[in-house]
């Protein structure tokens, strides 16, 4: 359907559409108009994708200045499925007549690209990186145009060969296409699609290509100041943020790192005898402070920077590392002083300047050079023509925690940690870097781009997000879900059949009655719901206990004679397979229970629609790891900075993962799931009214406060009459509208402002400006009663 | 040239299709192999062999047909060699003993149960055939078969076999056997009108044939593998004697749930050990003391099974290392998402850090087996998955049905067929007909009208309702027939059924009248009510026979 939000034409690729879509359409629309940032929550299952992208591209495409949106989002199956989504929306554009020209693409890493017979079998991103850097370095292929019998990439070289604008026709292109269009053209579609970033007018990659400093320089560099840049599913984006600037680093890490030192040495005395040139060039170009121009237009480097650009200095490289051998003994020295902070057998924590003072006392090691650590040690690969840089990940580990404790400060501390847990008896020391502040990380985002949409399921509280990231949102906003018929059950089961109340509290999940509790819930479900059921656990650790005891008890022999049992394990392709039989089992109709985490990998961007899911359950409350020192740090600065209270914060994060996986569970709103919420202290008010509004909605008194045999009655009759069919008839100008429902609402609209703009003249004629304004506001709020005329 | 744990038994020169060779019995299968070739060309399985023919004493050739189980699949071997004779019946017995045995098998009997006192001083000797608990004829084979069919269960095939007709008559025999059997009415109808010479027995089955196919489906139709997580319980006797009950469904479920086993059984049973003896040590072995209860130190060894119990705990000990991903739904590859941004630099804490603690140990294996477990019964029912073939097209639908809404979509119209009434009006009066004249009079209560009905309704005689009823229900049909039958080429069974329809009513229906005429007039009045709707169907055919041009009848030489 076509309609207008003021003067914008938006093509929207159904024939029907639902409330909320078009509410978040109009409220899109007023983010970017602003040219400010907004914060919107949309419910699950309901197209939130479709709408963003045919209102952004109409957007796009109607105002001259065109401009770039940048879509980001966390997995690749998602971004995949925003690929395909954009393509369906650019085919039918086009049916409607439009004459444009679009180019949209995604990007991911090389491993999920690459195209070269032997390179592309590695399973490793860091393998594909480096035995690609091996192929198309600079030395590598001017070393092959000299004439030296040196292989290179074919498709790297076609791909250079041509102009990549020539190459590639202004279309929509799915990671699948893109491969496709390098298998015909026999070039590289990785690098293809790098190129092409700048000249793209939509771009669809992961959080990480705008976020981590150690990417986004070298991919998102130059992406203009206008660009629209939306965080799809950025419930987490706080933790991605974290992340990127954080580092850990064991024992294993130094000793690989030593390695590499010495074979660095041994390289640069190589190149010595030989007597090279490029050593004394490289030395050169450093002392004039032209590093830049050895760095030059490299695309191939994949040794980033750590440290965000505008942290970066932009000197000459301080004296003391100049010389490669300087540098590598510099190194050398840094190495070996961690090792021996690593044999400390207490816990320590510091600040990053407490670290360096300390550093200085004993290595006479300052803060300048450190900060070129990651710099230089770039440059001297480069300089040496170093192949295999796998080899060297652990090297690079080290100058990057250099780079960053010496750039750093506030906001950031390190914590060394020489047990893994509690009661662990075998020193396994881990040193972290950990950066408190979310706000660091995305600060050159908000700033450099003046419209960032931030969007998800599980945005509440809407106002935690500006305040932790530290921005200014023009829009907030979160939108109920209509429904016709409540397609999805919340319920909260406090207690067991037993009544004794169930909980994951660190205190009583090991108690065999409240494991037992766990388990008759499991169970009963198992018997009562159709096709697939999800349960998740709120860790890995918490999972395996439950399931140790679980088998003992016999629980899950029970739930075996009903359906198949898989588990998520903390390998990925394992977990991958057992997902796929998982679906399988679901459409065969044998049906399946998954037990996951969530925090991991299926939660994650797993969707568990229609017979996939549908029930799911969450045992416990998905709290982080409360005793973990760098959690106890970030709180601290979260109080300090941003007035946040502890419980607060843990509450909120909790119950975003939460709702993340109760969500997962719709599409549409023909589609239905139970989501039942596992722990007694979900029945609080404190805990409820952090979940999302649209979950909130739909949780009666009758449901807050269920023993297992309640739950399951209840159930059974949800399930009951979820199975008749839903009359479309039924839905229509509530929960589903046609092109004449929008028209309506928007004529609506316009004389409601009409009749109220009316008033307000009206009454500014008669009382004066201030006065007007204030009864306005006043019969806004229902203070006053409305005139009778 | 052979599989693992196969071996021949007998062997003979053999001619197939003009082609000289080798034809082996194994353990397996039957198996011929070319002159100079590597590898057989033909190759039967046990279960795949029908049946067999031999040529007659003194006959020019010593041959030896083996017909499959698939239609008109057949080998015909000539044996060439001097000993042609003796190797022939030495394979010939081979292969009858194997009939026999599938023979005996279908007929109930084949479980085994194992005796054993508990401890090391040994059980007595084992008992099979004992107790049988095979419930029907139609269970999954023996303990060999499923396993030697590996991943394909005879199911699916059980059921395409007999729904197609490719069991030929008698199914089809059967299956109007038991119709009858179990429907009643069916079964009067069917004496009253073939036994009575109406109608033949195929014109009767005719119009009835989605009757028999949904008998037949049922009948095929198997119950599945239970998914349950077998739990092996002893039954213990009254004289201490633990008894292990070892059926072929808990045999396959058991080699299901532990491959290690699954493999042991298929080297050692049947040629080196007894299917007895296999199970008598498993139940005394380490690994089944393990994994009831986790712990399992005090059983004696036993090599068989503790080199399985290592197996077992080295798979499941950590994630396989080369696992394809290549045809699993991209939707679910958590790898790419591993693999798309340079490695992060943290590591996860302890909590989320999995396979470390003490219970994690214990878990993991668990957890693994489950995922396997599963799988493999997933597999073995709905077969495993088809690797894409070649084209993307197929996988990028899965992706486009994820992103596509339903909802919002214009639904499409179901096409209708409209009924195509010629004179509408005509037809509704027809239906609503007699309702005009039946007016409730004033002043009489409708109750007091459906009372009286239900009086009637219920008190009404049922002396001869039965043959009253079936003389109904025959004629209904033979008009049914009638009306069928009044194109061109079915002039003769017009004919007939014509006749039936006099008979009906001259015979029939008059001996009826006569019978109730003799109870009373009520009783007659009551029976020409009922009979009257019939009795009029069949005058209007009269009627419309009469009235139709004689076909002339072609009277075949």
């Amino acid at each position: 359907m076509l309609f207008h939000i003021d003067d914008l034409p938006v093509y929207f690729p159904y024939d029907r559409i639902y409330p909320e879509q078009y509410a978040y359409m109009c409220s899109l629309k007023q983010t970017l108009d602003a040219q400010g940032h907004g914060v919107l929550e949309m419910p699950s299952g309901t197209g939130k994708t479709v709408s963003l992208l045919s209102l952004i591209v109409s957007y796009q495409q109607h105002y001259p200045e065109k401009r770039k949106l940048i879509y980001c989002s966390r997995t690749v199956p998602e971004i995949e499925k925003a690929l395909a989504e954009l393509k369906r929306l650019v085919e039918y554009r086009k049916s409607c007549g439009l004459n444009e020209t679009i180019l949209g693409l995604g990007l991911t890493s090389r491993r999920n690209l690459c195209l070269h017979p032997s390179v592309s079998k590695e399973k490793k991103g860091k393998v594909v990186d480096a035995r690609c850097h091996n192929l198309t370095a600079p030395w590598i292929r001017e070393a092959e145009q000299a004439g030296q019998d040196i292989e290179t990439c074919s498709f790297y070289e076609e791909l250079e060969r041509g102009d990549v604008r020539e190459l590639v026709p202004d279309a929509i292109y799915t990671l699948d296409d893109i491969k496709e269009l390098g298998k015909v053209k026999k070039t590289c579609p990785y690098y293809m699609a790098r190129r092409l970033l700048s000249h793209a007018n939509v771009i669809i990659y992961s959080y990480h290509y705008m976020l981590d400093p150690k990417i986004a320089d070298l991919i998102s560099k130059e992406l203009s100041k206008d660009s629209i840049v939306v965080f799809d599913e950025a419930h987490n984006i706080d933790n991605v943020c974290i992340d990127s600037l954080s580092l850990d680093i064991m024992r294993p890490t130094l000793e690989a790192s030593s390695k590499s030192i010495a074979q660095l040495s041994e390289r640069i005395e190589t190149m010595k005898q030989q007597g090279s040139e490029k050593l004394k060039n490289e030395y050169e170009k450093l002392v004039q402070g032209l590093q830049d121009t050895l760095a030059a237009r490299d695309e191939e480097s994949i040794m980033a920077n750590p440290a965000l650009p505008d942290d970066l200095l932009h000197e000459a490289v301080p004296g003391n590392i100049r010389k490669a051998e300087h540098f590598v003994a510099f190194l050398k020295r840094f190495n070996e002083y961690l090792k021996t902070r690593l044999r400390v057998l207490n816990v320590t924590a510091e600040t990053p300047s407490s670290f360096l003072r300390h550093l200085k006392e004993i290595t006479f090691i300052e803060r300048k050079p450190l900060q070129f650590c990651s710099e230089r040690l770039s440059l001297l690969t480069r300089t040496l023509e170093l192949n295999n840089l796998d080899d060297l990940s652990s090297l690079q580990r080290v100058a990057a925690l250099a780079t960053l404790v010496a750039t750093y400060d506030k906001g950031f501390m390190l914590v060394l940690e020489p047990y893994e847990s509690e009661n662990a008896t075998v020193p396994n020391p881990i040193l972290r870097f950990a950066c408190l502040d979310a706000a660091i990380a995305i600060k050159p985002v908000f700033e450099r781009f003046s419209s960032v949409i931030i969007t998800s399921g599980t945005l509440s509280p809407l106002d935690m997000y500006p305040k932790i990231l530290d921005f200014k949102a023009t829009v907030q906003e979160s939108y109920p879900m209509t429904l016709t018929r409540n397609c999805f059950l919340p319920m909260v089961i406090t207690r067991g059949s037993d009544q004794v109340a169930i909980s994951s509290k660190f205190e009583v999940r090991n108690d065999p009655a409240v494991v037992r509790n766990f388990g008759n819930i499991l169970i009963e479900f198992g018997k009562i719901v159709p096709d697939g059921i999800v349960a998740f656990f709120p860790s890995y650790l918490y999972m395996e206990s439950i399931i140790a005891m679980w088998h003992e008890m016999g629980i899950l022999t029970e739930a075996w004679k009903t359906k198949l049992i898989f588990v998520e394990t903390p390998d990925s392709a394992e977990t991958s397979i057992a997902l796929d039989n998982y679906r399988r089992a679901c459409e065969n109709g044998r049906g399946a229970i998954l037990l996951a985490v969530a925090r991991g990998k299926v939660s994650e961007g797993i969707d568990f629609d229609h017979h996939y899911g549908r029930a799911v359950v969450m045992f416990g409350i998905p709290y982080q790891y409360t005793e973990s020192r760098i959690l106890k740090a970030r709180l601290e600065f979260l109080r300090d900075e941003h007035r946040v209270r502890e419980n607060d914060f843990l509450t909120f994060d909790a119950l975003r993962h939460a709702a993340q996986c109760l969500g997962r569970v719709l599409r549409g709103k023909t589609d239905y799931g139970l989501m039942v919420f596992a722990d007694r202290r979900y029945a609080r008010q404190d805990k409820r009214s952090k979940l999302p509004k649209w979950i909130n909605q739909y949780i009666t008194d009758t449901s807050v406060n269920l023993s297992t045999d309640m739950g399951i009655a209840i159930a059974k009759k949800f399930l009951r009459s979820m199975a008749q069919p839903l009359e479309t008839q039924a839905q229509m100008g509530v929960s589903l509208w046609t092109l004449d429902d929008v028209l309506a609402r928007q004529k609506a609209q316009k004389e409601k402002l009409e009749r109220v703009g009316g008033v307000h003249q009206q009454l500014q004629q008669q009382y004066g400006a201030a006065e007007a304004q204030r009864m306005m506001q006043a019969r806004a709020s229902g203070d006053v009663y409305m005139e009778v005329d | 040239m052979w599989e693992a744990g196969e071996t021949v038994t007998a062997q003979g020169v053999a001619v197939y299709r003009k082609r000289p060779g080798i034809l082996y019995f194994t353990n397996r299968r039957l198996a011929w192999v070319p002159d100079g070739g590597l590898a057989p060309t033909v190759s039967v399985k046990h279960d795949e062999i029908r049946v067999q023919y031999v040529s007659q004493e003194g006959a020019a050739s010593t041959t030896m047909r083996v017909a499959e189980f698939k239609p008109d699949v057949k080998h015909t071997f000539q044996f060439t060699s001097n000993t042609a004779i003796q190797e022939r019946e030495v394979i010939k017995g081979l292969i009858s003993r194997i009939i026999h045995d599938r023979l005996l098998r279908a007929s109930g009997g084949g479980a085994l149960s194992v005796n054993g006192t508990p401890g090391p001083s040994g059980g007595s000797g084992a008992s099979p055939a004992a107790s049988s608990v095979m419930s029907d004829a139609s269970a999954p084979g023996t303990p060999k078969a499923p396993l030697q069919a590996r991943m394909g269960g005879p199911g699916p095939a059980g059921l395409r076999r007999g729904v197609n007709g490719a069991g030929g008559v008698d199914v089809e025999m059967q299956t109007r056997r038991a119709l009858l059997a179990q429907n009643r009415e069916l079964s009067l109808l069917h004496t009253e009108l073939v036994v009575g010479k109406h109608i033949s027995e195929n014109e009767f089955w005719e119009t009835r044939k989605s009757l028999l196919r949904n008998k037949a489906a049922i009948d095929q139709q198997q119950k599945g593998q239970s998914s349950a997580w077998l739990d092996l319980k002893p039954q213990t006797g009254e004289s201490n004697d633990v008894k292990y009950v070892m059926t072929p469904q808990v045999i396959h479920s058991v080699c299901q749930q532990y491959p290690s086993i699954k493999r042991a059984y298929d080297q050692f049973v049947p040629d080196k050990l007894s299917e007895a003896e296999f199970w008598k040590r498993y139940f005394q072995s380490r690994f089944f003391h393990r994994s009831r209860s986790g712990r399992g130190a005090n059983e004696p060894d036993d090599e068989i099974f503790d080199k399985a119990l290592e197996e077992d705990e080295e798979e499941t000990r950590s994630a396989p290392k080369r696992i394809k991903l290549d045809h699993i739904n991209r939707l679910v590859d958590l790898s790419t998402t591993e693999e798309d941004h340079l490695e992060s630099y943290l590591t996860p804490d302890g909590t989320m850090n999995a396979g470390k603690t003490k219970e994690s140990k214990e878990a993991m294996p668990l957890i693994r087996r489950f995922n396997r477990y599963a799988q493999r019964v997933l597999n073995s029912t709905i077969g495993p998955k088809r690797p894409f073939t070649g084209t993307d097209s197929l996988d990028m639908s899965g992706v486009e049905r994820s992103i596509v809404m339903e909802d919002l979509q214009e639904q499409k119209e179901s096409s209708k067929i409209i009924l195509n009434i010629q004179d509408t009006r005509r037809y509704f009066e027809s239906q609503g007909g007699d309702v005009k004249s039946s007016k409730i009079p004033d002043g009489v209560d409708p109750e007091d009208i459906l009372k009286q009905f239900y009086r009637d309704y219920t008190s009404h005689e049922v002396v001869l309702n039965k043959e009253a009823l079936s003389c109904h229900a025959a004629g209904n049909e033979i008009l049914r027939h009638f009306w069928a039958s009044t194109s061109m080429d079915k002039a003769s069974k017009h004919l007939r059924m014509i006749e039936s329809l006099k008979k009906i009513r001259d015979e029939n229906v008059k001996s009826l009248m006569i019978q109730a005429s003799s109870l009373g007039t009520d009783c007659l009045d009551a029976m020409k009510m009922m009979l009257k709707p019939m009795l009029n169907g069949i005058q209007k055919a009269l009627k419309h026979a009469d009235s139709r041009p004689k076909p002339l009848i072609r009277k075949l030489a």
